[in-house]
């Protein structure tokens, strides 16, 4: 099927007209093109949410990658091995965390894992940390990279909103002009409730505009 | 007249600033009344003796709010024994609609024009949490929003229900005791 440019006379005026045309050259009836054109416009708006849901931020996530998840299943989404360098795997010398930097549906995240121990000197490495700076990734109100920070406020209302000048790192604030970061904490985080996963979703932002974004969580021990 | 006119408006130009300095909120106190002050120096701005019923008799207890009349408003006092036995303004409380910051928020401020008012300031704006059989239970209506200049110091905590503030509280917080 094609799409053909003809010419038409309407109310002795020449006008020029889109038609869908078959193979063999037969101009598809109006009612049959109101019904592909009809399908076209379903398909193309599963396949937007399709992708909004890929890019979507959540407090205890991004797309498909959900915090809690082991490497090996972020292993198996991304569909490549996550190369961990800092020697997680000595327990005696090595670091409880970890980060990585991988590509997630073409788009560049951190990601960051901690030991979740299963018995004495077993364990395996779980995700708590993903940070971005894409501009496709959006809240399910549409906020991401350039919202601003009132627009984040107003969105998260009834939360525990936390605001600090500098882009806040729980060991160390890097400061500078205009740089700020805006916490959001779900109710367990808020009341650093034990016993239950706590969520926080976390803007950093320059001159009051997003510029990137992490969601970590504090996971309860299994 | 007309000569008297523009003296009778600068009269009461300067009485509005005036008013308006005595409840002015800040992070370091309202009006002429500062946090540290010691309670001496509040008799004499208060122009009476403050009655005390637990610091001065029980000497366990540090701390006391004794509640007064400051330019005709409700105000609470916190004080409190220092180390040299000098009893000072510890905190400050009122629900008093004159009382404004100096970019004029007060009662009925919204959480939205506090948080556009102190930028570059540390906020915490977090709704009140109850414990119900030691499960938190958050209120749908009250919330309260903290502002301070650095990570630890002087505080004004506002009170909000319904996302608009009904009373102010000026006091030191210090990291632990958030």
């Amino acid at each position: 099927m094609k799409i053909c440019c003809t010419r038409v006379r309407r109310k002795g005026r020449c006008h020029e007209k889109l038609q869908l045309v078959t193979k063999n050259q037969t101009t598809l009836k109006p009612s049959v093109m109101k019904k592909v054109y009809f399908l076209l416009l379903i398909l193309a708006a599963n396949y937007a949410a399709a992708q909004n849901k890929e890019y979507s931020i959540s407090m205890n996530g991004l797309g498909a990658l959900r915090l809690g998840m082991s490497q090996a299943k972020a292993e198996e989404l991304l569909n490549k091995k996550i190369a961990l360098t800092k020697n997680y795997l000595d327990t005696l010398n090595g670091y409880y965390e970890d980060t990585a930097n991988v590509m997630y549906k073409n788009i560049p995240v951190q990601l960051e894992f901690q030991r979740s121990y299963t018995a004495p000197n077993t364990f395996y490495m779980r995700l708590i940390g993903i940070r971005s700076s894409s501009p496709l990734c959006k809240t399910s109100d549409g906020l991401g990279v350039g919202s601003d920070n009132l627009k984040i406020v107003a969105a998260y209302n009834d939360y525990h909103i936390n605001i600090q000048p500098g882009f806040y790192n729980y060991y160390a604030t890097e400061t500078g002009k205009g740089k700020s970061t805006i916490r959001i904490l779900d109710d367990a985080a808020s009341t650093m409730l034990y016993d239950a996963n706590a969520y926080t979703l976390v803007f950093y932002l320059l001159n009051n505009k997003v510029v990137s974004f992490e969601i970590k969580g504090k996971l309860k021990e299994e | 007249m007309k000569k008297f006119l523009p003296f009778f408006l600068l009269l009461v130009a300067t009485t509005v600033v005036a008013q308006n300095k005595d409840y002015l909120l800040s992070t370091d106190g309202m009006g002429a009344i500062k946090l540290g002050m010691p309670l001496t120096e509040l008799n004499k701005l208060l122009q009476k003796e403050i009655t005390l019923k637990v610091i001065n008799i029980d000497s366990v207890r540090l701390t006391e709010t004794v509640k007064t009349k400051y330019k005709g408003i409700d105000v609470e006092i916190g004080l409190f024994k220092r180390q040299d036995n000098i009893i000072t303004v510890d905190g400050i409380k009122t629900s008093s609609p004159l009382c404004k910051t100096n970019t004029g928020l007060g009662i009925g401020t919204t959480k939205l024009q506090i948080i556009a008012a102190y930028n570059g300031y540390h906020i915490d704006a977090k709704p009140d949490f109850t414990y119900i059989d030691e499960k938190p239970v958050k209120s749908k209506t009250k919330s309260t929003v903290t502002v301070k200049e650095d990570r630890e110091g002087y505080a004004i905590i506002f009170t909000l229900v319904n996302n608009k503030v009904v009373s102010f509280e000026i006091l030191p917080i210090y990291d632990d005791e958030e």
